[in-house]
C-alpha cells in the first residue's frame, strides 16, 4: 500500500482524500530551517510521485523561519512542482511569516492566506480543477 | 522562567524601537526578543527580525557585487592599457612609413594617391591621439596620489603660458589678436600636482577649443569656497552645449560636437580624464551649458 502520510522532524505531511497535501507543523517545533524545507519538499515529491501537487500549510505552531528556508520554498526546487499553496494562519506570528514569504520571496505559484481550513481546501480544489 | 511577555507593553515596544535603531545604524545582526506568548507585539518583533535578515542578505549580495565590479573594472583597465600600449608599435611603423612615402614619393603619386596618403597620415595622428588619451585615462586611474599644497594661481598662469599658441589660434578665426583670459585669485589646494595640472589643461583647452569661433573669445577662471570644498570654475562664451546630452560629456571617446563645428577631432578623452582625476581626489566635476551661450565647467576639491 502506498504511503499517504509521512512524519518528519518539523511536521507531518499527508495526502488527503481529494489528492491535496496537508502539512501541519509539529507542536513545540518553532523554528523552520533550510534543512526542514528540504525535508518537506522531499516528502511532497515522494507522495506525489514527482508530479505537481497542491498543498495546505498550517504554520500556526511555527514561530520563525530562516531566510534560507524561505528562499528555498520560492526557488527552483519547489516552483516547478508546487501548483498552489494555501497558508493557514491562526496566530499573529504565522501571519507575519506567511505575509513575508508572499511579499519578499514572491514564489511563482498561486498562494493565498486563510484562517479557515475549509475555505483553504475549497480554494485549492478550485485551482486543481481549473 | 523569564519571559519578555511578562514585561509591560511599553517596555517591549521600547525594546523593538531600540532594535530598529540598531538595524538602522548598521547593526544588521540585532534581533528583537520573541516571547512565549507569541502575541501581536511578538509578531512585530518577528517582522523586524525578518527584515533584518533580508537587509543583511542584501548587504552581503551588494558587497559581493561591488567586489565583482571592482575586479572586472581592474581587468578591463589592464586590458585596455595592454592593448593601447601594444598598438603603439605598429602605429609608429605606419606613421613612419607614411612620412617616408610623403617625403620621398609624394611627387610621383597621382592626385588620388596623394589624397589617400594624406588621409592615412591624418588618421594615424588621430589614432595616436586616441591611444595617448586612453593610456593617460587608464594610467591616472591606477597611479598613487601624491598630494602636495598647490598654488593654483601660479599653476594656471603656467598652463596659460604653455597654451599660448592655442590662445592666439582661438582669436585668429575672427581676426582677433588672441582670446581674452581673466583669472581671479584662487585658494591653494592639497592635491596631486601633475594630475590637477592635467585637469586645468583639459578644461582650459576645452574652453579655448569651443570658443574659438567667437568674435571675442573670453574665458574666466576662478574659485569660491563652499561647505568644506573649494569650487573651481572655467567659464567660456563659446558654442556651449545642450544639457540634454549632458550624460555624454564625461564619457571616454565621447564628444558633443563634431569636427565640422570645431575643426577638432570628434572624439576625446580629455573630459573623461579630468572627471576621473577629480573623482579620485574625492571631488566632483560637472558642467552647465546652453547652446551658443557658452559653458561653465566646475570642479570641487576638499578644502583640507
Amino acid at each position: 500500500m502506498a504511503e499517504n502520510e509521512i512524519t518528519i522532524k518539523c511536521g507531518k505531511i499527508r495526502m488527503m482524500e481529494d489528492g491535496l497535501f496537508h502539512f501541519k507543523g509539529s507542536p513545540g517545533y518553532k523554528k523552520h530551517t533550510l534543512e526542514d524545507s528540504v525535508a518537506c519538499i522531499k516528502v511532497c515529491l515522494k507522495l506525489s510521485g514527482g508530479k505537481k501537487y497542491y498543498i495546505l500549510v498550517d504554520v500556526t505552531s511555527v514561530e520563525s523561519t530562516t531566510k534560507e528556508a524561505r528562499d528555498y520554498y520560492s526557488g527552483p526546487d519547489v516552483a516547478p512542482y508546487c501548483s498552489g499553496l494555501a497558508f493557514i494562519v491562526k496566530s499573529p506570528l504565522s501571519r507575519v511569516i506567511a505575509n513575508f514569504f508572499m511579499a519578499l520571496n514572491k514564489p511563482h505559484y498561486p498562494i493565498k492566506l486563510f484562517t479557515e481550513e475549509k475555505k483553504a481546501i475549497h480554494w485549492l480544489k478550485q485551482l486543481k480543477n481549473v | 522562567m523569564f519571559d519578555p511577555a511578562n514585561k509591560p507593553d511599553k517596555e517591549r515596544l521600547e525594546n523593538i524601537l531600540y532594535i530598529i535603531m540598531q538595524i538602522a545604524s548598521g547593526n544588521v545582526d540585532a534581533r528583537a526578543v520573541i516571547s512565549e506568548g507569541a502575541d501581536d507585539i511578538d509578531a512585530i518583533s518577528l517582522g523586524i527580525n525578518m527584515l533584518g535578515e533580508e537587509i543583511k542578505a542584501m548587504q552581503e549580495k551588494l558587497k559581493a557585487e561591488i567586489n565583482e565590479t571592482k575586479n572586472a573594472k581592474e581587468e578591463l583597465e589592464n586590458f585596455s592599457y595592454a592593448v593601447s600600449h601594444n598598438l603603439r608599435g605598429p602605429l609608429r611603423a605606419i606613421d613612419g612609413y607614411s612620412h617616408i612615402l610623403m617625403s620621398d614619393y609624394f611627387e610621383i603619386l597621382n592626385k588620388t594617391g596623394q589624397k589617400n596618403l594624406d588621409i592615412i597620415i591624418r588618421n594615424t595622428e588621430k589614432m595616436e591621439y586616441l591611444i595617448d588619451g586612453l593610456l593617460a585615462f587608464t594610467g591616472y586611474g591606477k597611479q598613487t596620489l601624491n598630494k602636495v599644497t598647490i598654488n593654483l594661481n601660479l599653476l594656471v598662469k603656467k598652463i596659460i603660458k604653455q597654451l599660448k599658441s592655442e590662445i592666439k589660434e582661438a582669436g585668429k578665426k575672427k581676426q582677433q589678436t588672441s582670446a581674452q583670459i581673466i583669472i581671479f585669485s584662487m585658494p591653494a589646494v592639497k592635491a596631486d600636482k601633475a594630475m590637477i595640472e592635467e585637469v586645468w589643461k583639459q578644461l582650459i583647452s576645452n574652453a579655448l577649443k569651443f570658443s574659438s569661433g567667437r568674435t571675442t573669445p573670453k574665458i574666466e577662471i576662478g574659485a569660491d569656497k563652499q561647505d568644506g570644498y573649494i569650487h573651481y570654475y572655467v567659464k567660456d562664451n563659446g558654442i556651449g552645449f545642450d544639457m540634454k546630452y549632458y550624460n555624454k560629456l564625461f564619457g571616454v571617446f565621447q564628444s558633443l560636437h563634431s569636427s565640422i563645428e570645431t575643426g577638432q577631432p570628434g572624439v576625446s578623452v580629455g573630459l573623461a580624464l579630468a572627471h576621473r582625476i577629480i573623482s579620485r581626489h574625492g571631488g566632483r566635476l560637472w558642467a552647465e551649458g546652453k547652446v551658443n551661450k557658452g559653458a561653465i565647467f566646475y570642479f570641487s576639491l576638499p578644502d583640507t
